[in-house]
């Protein structure tokens, strides 16, 4: 999805250049031309904005239950204790939204 | 078949079957070897190639319309806008993404190709290391299977096929080939003259207990990431193995907030570079 000026950050974005920061913009900023602009020119790809069209419940519930059954094929046969430390993690993140 | 006292030449031999490296992805790297990238050398070098030049407008000019302006058809004035860094990432990934695309192993090669330098690139700008050498890496990690899939296709697919399962891939393709494919891509990217790092990610990115440098461990954990997102999606992506000393050495924590982050930004990169 294109970034356009009126979304909002759902997480913080920064940048940096030799080691000095040179962007910081907080979650609940609205984006605007301008922002938009230095992100481009930050060369930061992508940004985390809120979602306006949420899922259902249900929804959401089989997205989470399909996500969980694939991962676990991904993972088979059973993985080693550093694997399931990925696992986890994976399992804990949940399904991104399309 | 192949074999280990002579695999430089040989490769040097399959090499001709493959198009040429790109050049300005070569010039770009030297030029990052001398730490001193030239705005005007650089913006000049990508606008001579017509397709990073037409990249380069299109992200301009996307910044221009927001602001209702009229859309630039110089590239040089182009790369003013969008500066430095963002024509960089254009020249690798336009240059490599064209060149993987080109040589002959199928839509997979490509895809997996394109995840793992998305991922190992992110991976690298959260440790401070080069994302350039990154996703130039991530891009050719798999390059050597080009070339055994140019000396035997059906050899080749029939031992991709019965490792699915057990991961044995390497094994199995030095039984058949003589040499694997880790091997042969990492003396393909000495044929070409890229830096010691990338030949030795290529070389040991199946090393499962091995680091040798931070790019390496890199590349070998985006193999494993991009399988564990299901990117490209594909019944293959399998995780049984992971090499615990290339997460120490990047420091990784995989439930972290950073992390968490990342796989969030790999998966979309990916999504957005792919729905083109």
């Amino acid at each position: 999805m294109e970034l356009n000026p009126g979304m909002v950050l759902a997480k913080p974005v920064s940048a940096s250049s030799g080691g000095y920061a040179t962007m910081s913009l907080s979650a609940g900023g609205m984006l605007t031309e301008e922002t938009i602009a230095q992100l481009v020119v930050k060369g930061i790809e992508c940004v985390a904005v809120v979602n306006t069209d949420p899922v259902s419940a249900s929804q959401y519930a089989q997205a989470v239950h399909s996500y969980e059954a694939r991962l676990h094929q991904i993972f088979e046969p059973t993985p080693n204790a550093h694997c399931q430390d990925l696992l986890t993690a994976m399992l804990l993140r949940g399904p991104m939204p399309c | 078949m192949l074999n280990s006292a002579t695999l430089a030449a040989d490769v040097g031999k399959l090499a001709k079957s493959l198009p040429p490296f790109p050049a300005i992805v070569i010039r770009l790297l030297d030029m990052l070897r001398d730490d001193s990238v030239s705005f005007d050398v650089l913006s000049h070098m990508a606008s001579q190639d017509p397709v990073i030049s037409a990249n380069i407008l299109a992200h301009a000019n996307h910044v221009r319309r927001m602001h209702a302006q009229a859309d630039l058809s110089d590239a040089r004035v182009a790369a003013s806008i969008i500066g430095i860094n963002r024509v960089r990432r254009i020249v690798v990934a336009t240059g490599m993404n064209r060149f993987v695309s080109a040589v002959p192993g199928g839509p997979f090669l490509f895809h997996h190709s394109l995840a793992v330098a998305i991922t190992a690139q992110e991976l690298a700008a959260l440790n401070g290391d080069s994302q350039d050498l990154a996703y130039i890496a991530g891009m050719l990690h798999d390059v050597g299977q080009l070339c055994l899939h140019l000396i035997d296709e059906t050899a080749f697919e029939k031992v991709y096929m019965d490792s699915v399962g057990d991961g044995k891939l390497v094994q199995r393709e030095a039984a058949v080939f003589g040499a694997d494919h880790c091997a042969v891509g990492a003396h393909l990217a000495r044929h070409w003259n890229l830096p010691e790092e990338i030949y030795s990610a290529i070389l040991n990115h199946h090393d499962d207990e091995t680091v040798t440098c931070p790019l390496q461990a890199a590349i070998c954990l985006s193999e494993t990431v991009v399988r564990a997102l299901d990117i490209p999606q594909s019944p293959k992506n399998r995780v049984t193995i992971l090499n615990s000393h290339a997460v120490a050495e990047l420091e990784i924590d995989w439930g972290s907030a950073d992390m968490a982050d990342l796989y969030d930004r790999c998966v979309t990169r990916y999504r957005h570079a792919t729905q083109h």
